[in-house]
C-alpha cells in the first residue's frame, strides 16, 4: 500500500511535467493547427538557463524564474522567426517546419554549449523526504505536482477571466471570426506562444531538476510524450491534455514499478500498446469531439 | 474520345507517341513512366560514380528505395509516418541477417538461439522473400489500427510502431544479441544489386500510384469525405498501401543488412526517420519520383558536407569539428523547401506526365 502511494506520487510529479507540455502543445494547436515539435528545445532552453546561471549566485528560486521567462521569450522568437513566414500553410508543413527548427537548435546547443551533458544540482533542502503518517514523499516530487496543478489552475484563470484569454478562446474556435472581430491576430498568436514558452518553461525546470543534467537533446523524450498526451486527450482539447499528461505519466510510472525485472526491457513497448489502444477505442482522443 | 483525336491532330511521332500515351491503361502510362525514370536513375547513378565510389552510390539506391517505399503509403495517403518505417527497415535486415547468416557465427554470436535457426543458412533470395513475407503480416497487424485512425492520431500510432518494434529487438536477445552489434551477415548487396531494387522499387510504386487503388487512395487524400461519398473505402485502401509501403522499406533493410553487415537497433531509430523524412518532403510525396530526387539531394550534401564536418581550415585558421553541421544543414535546406516549394521539388506530377502534357498542350491550349 506504501508503495502504491508513493509510487502514485511519482506518477503524477512525471503526469504533472508531461501535463504541462501537452498543455503548452495544445494551446498552440488550438490557434495554428499544428504540433509543435520545437516545443522540447524551450524546455533544453530553460535547463541550460539554470545550468549557465549555476555561477552567479543568484538565489535559487529567482534562477527558476528566470530560466522560464528566458522559455517563454525564446517561444515568441521562435514564432516570430520560424513560424510567421509559414502562416496559413498546411498543418503537416508547419509540423515539419518545426521539426527543422528542432534539429537546428539542437545542433546550436552542440556546438555552443557541448555536445555532453551539463550537471545542474537543485538545492541540497528539495531532495529531503516529507513524512506524511505512513509514507514519505520526495519534496522535490511533492512539489512538482503543486507546481503543475497551480500553474494549470493560474492558466485557467487567466482564459476565462482576463479579456486577453478571452480572446485566445475565441481564436481557438475560430480564428478568422475573431480576426473580423477587431482581435489582433498577432497579438493573440505571440501570447499563445509566450504561454506555451511558459508551460514549457516551468515542464524544463521539473525535468531538469529531476534529473540533475541538462544535454543537448534533452527535450526529445518529454515533448515525445507531451505530445502523445495532446493527441490521446483529443487534439487541441486543453482539458484532455492535462487529464492525458497525468494518465500517462501514472501508467509510465506504475508500468515501471510493477512490470516483472526482465520484462522491463518492453516497458516503452508497453506504454506505447496502452496509447495506440486508447486511440483506437477514442480515435478523437481522450475528452476530443467527434468530427465529421 | 474521337473528339479528342480531331482536337489533338497529331503532327510530330513525338506528339502521336505522346497523345496514344495519354489515352493508353494506367498500367501502360506507369511502365512507361518508370522506364523513363530508370532511365533517369541509371544516368544519374552513373554521373555520381564518377564523383564518388561504388559505395556512395550503393547506399544511394538503398535510400531510393527507403524513400520510395515510405512514399507509397506518405505521399498516397497523406499521413506521416513517424516511425514505423524505420522499424520495418531494422526488422528487415535482422530477419534476412538471421537467416543468412553463417552457421558458425550463429553458433558463437547467438548461442541462445533454437538450434534449427542457428544451422539455417537460407541463399540470399529465400531470405529476402521468407523476411518480405513475416514483415507483411507485421504490417497487416499494424495497418489494421493504423488505417482506422484519424490522421494526426495515425501518425502518433505509426511513431508507437516504431518503438514497439525497436524495444521488441532490444528484449529478443537470444536472437538479435539485444542492444549490442548484430554481426556475421554475408555481403550480397553490390550496386547492381542495389540498382536493381531501386528500379523494382519505382517500377512497383508507379504501378500502385497508377492503379485505381493509389487513384482512390490519393483522392481520399485530398478529401476523405468526398472520396468515400464516391464509395472508396478509405480504410481498406490505405490498409493496401501501408502493407506495400512496409514491404518496400523492408526490403530496403534487407539490402542495408547485406550491406553493411553488422548493425544494432539505435541505427534503424529516430535519426533514421528523420532522415527519410527530410528526403521525401524536399523530392515531394505525390509522386514516385519526388522521393528518388530527394535521396539524391540529401545523399549528395552529406557526402559533400563529410568534410567541413570532421574539421577543415580557412586562411590557415583551423577550425574543429562542427558537430551536426549535416543536420543544421539539412534542417536548413528543408526549411527552405518548406517555404518555397511546399509541395517537393517534383510537385504532384512525374516528369514523364509533364512530358506528355506540355507536348500536347503547346498549340491547343
Amino acid at each position: 500500500m506504501e508503495l502504491i502511494i508513493q509510487q502514485a506520487v511519482n506518477g503524477l510529479a512525471l503526469g504533472g511535467t508531461y501535463a504541462l507540455i501537452a498543455l503548452g502543445l495544445a494551446i498552440v494547436f488550438s490557434i495554428l493547427g499544428f504540433i509543435n515539435l520545437a516545443h522540447g528545445e524551450l524546455l533544453t532552453i530553460a535547463g541550460y538557463t539554470m545550468f549557465l546561471l549555476l555561477g552567479t549566485g543568484i538565489p535559487f528560486p529567482a534562477r527558476v524564474l528566470v530560466a522560464v521567462l528566458f522559455a517563454g521569450i525564446a517561444a515568441v522568437l521562435m514564432e516570430r522567426i520560424g513560424f510567421r513566414p509559414f502562416r496559413g500553410s498546411a498543418g503537416v508543413t508547419l509540423l515539419l517546419t518545426s521539426y527543422a527548427i528542432s534539429t537546428s537548435l539542437q545542433v546550436v546547443f552542440l556546438n555552443l554549449i557541448d555536445p555532453r551533458g551539463k550537471s545542474v544540482q537543485v538545492p541540497a533542502y528539495l531532495n529531503t523526504l516529507l513524512n506524511l503518517g505512513p509514507v514519505s514523499i520526495g519534496l522535490k516530487q511533492g512539489l512538482s505536482v503543486v507546481a503543475s496543478v497551480g500553474m494549470l489552475v493560474a492558466l485557467s484563470l487567466f482564459l476565462r477571466k482576463t479579456r486577453m484569454g478571452a480572446s485566445i478562446r475565441a481564436a481557438a474556435q475560430d480564428f478568422q471570426i475573431t480576426r473580423l472581430m477587431g482581435i489582433p491576430a498577432n497579438r493573440v498568436v505571440s501570447m499563445v506562444f509566450l504561454i506555451s514558452g511558459i508551460l514549457a518553461g516551468i515542464a524544463g525546470v521539473l525535468w531538469v531538476s529531476q534529473r540533475s543534467t541538462v544535454d543537448p537533446a534533452m527535450g526529445f523524450t518529454p515533448v515525445l510524450k507531451g505530445f502523445v498526451a495532446s493527441i490521446v486527450g483529443g487534439l487541441g482539447s486543453l482539458p484532455g491534455a492535462v487529464v492525458a499528461g497525468f494518465l500517462l505519466g501514472f501508467i509510465e510510472i506504475m508500468v515501471e514499478a510493477f512490470l516483472p525485472a526482465d520484462a522491463q526491457v518492453y516497458r516503452e513497448g508497453v506504454v506505447w500498446f496502452l496509447v495506440i489502444l486508447a486511440l483506437l477505442f477514442r480515435p478523437q482522443g481522450l475528452l476530443g469531439e467527434a468530427k465529421e | 474520345m474521337a473528339s479528342l483525336d480531331t482536337q489533338w491532330a497529331p503532327q510530330s511521332k513525338v506528339r502521336e507517341l505522346s497523345q496514344s500515351l495519354i489515352l493508353a491503361p494506367n498500367t501502360v502510362r506507369s511502365l512507361a513512366g518508370s522506364l523513363v525514370l530508370a532511365i533517369a536513375l541509371i544516368g544519374a547513378c552513373a554521373v555520381v560514380r564518377l564523383l564518388f565510389d561504388d559505395l556512395v552510390v550503393t547506399n544511394l539506391l538503398i535510400n531510393v528505395v527507403l524513400v520510395v517505399g515510405v512514399g507509397v503509403f506518405m505521399g498516397n495517403s497523406g499521413i506521416s509516418s513517424f516511425g514505423a518505417h524505420a522499424g520495418f527497415v531494422a526488422l528487415g535486415a535482422y530477419l534476412s541477417g538471421l537467416l543468412t547468416a553463417p552457421a558458425s557465427v550463429k553458433q558463437v554470436s547467438l548461442p541462445n538461439a533454437p538450434m534449427w535457426l542457428q544451422g539455417i543458412e537460407l541463399p540470399f533470395v529465400w531470405a529476402i522473400v521468407i523476411a518480405l513475407g513475416i514483415i507483411a503480416v507485421v504490417a497487416l497487424v499494424s495497418g489494421v489500427v493504423i488505417s482506422r485512425l484519424p490522421t494526426n492520431s495515425a501518425a502518433i500510432a505509426t511513431l508507437g510502431v516504431l518503438i514497439i518494434l525497436h524495444v521488441l529487438l532490444i528484449g529478443s536477445e537470444d536472437f538479435t544479441r539485444g542492444a549490442t552489434t548484430f554481426y556475421g551477415v554475408p555481403r550480397f548487396t553490390t550496386l547492381p544489386v542495389a540498382l536493381m531494387g531501386a528500379i523494382l522499387a519505382i517500377v512497383v510504386a508507379r504501378l500502385y500510384r497508377g492503379s485505381a487503388w493509389g487513384l482512390q487512395l490519393r483522392s481520399a487524400r485530398e478529401d476523405e469525405l468526398a472520396a468515400a461519398a464516391f464509395g472508396a473505402n478509405v480504410y481498406r485502401l490505405r490498409l493496401r498501401a501501408w502493407i506495400l509501403s512496409a514491404v518496400l522499406a523492408a526490403g530496403a533493410g534487407v539490402l542495408i543488412g547485406h550491406f553493411i553487415t553488422a548493425f544494432s537497433p539505435k541505427g534503424f531509430y529516430f535519426a533514421l526517420t528523420f532522415e527519410y523524412l527530410v528526403m521525401l518532403i524536399i523530392g515531394g510525396g505525390s509522386t514516385v519520383a519526388g522521393p528518388v530526387v530527394g535521396a539524391f539531394v540529401v545523399i549528395l550534401l552529406r557526402e559533400l558536407l563529410r568534410g567541413p564536418e570532421s574539421g577543415f581550415e580557412i586562411l590557415g585558421f583551423e577550425f574543429g569539428g562542427l558537430f551536426g553541421l549535416t543536420r543544421l544543414v539539412l534542417g536548413g535546406i528543408m526549411l527552405i523547401s518548406m517555404f518555397y516549394r511546399p509541395q517537393g521539388l517534383m510537385g504532384h506530377r512525374e516528369p514523364d506526365e509533364r512530358l506528355v502534357e506540355g507536348f500536347l498542350s503547346r498549340r491547343h491550349r
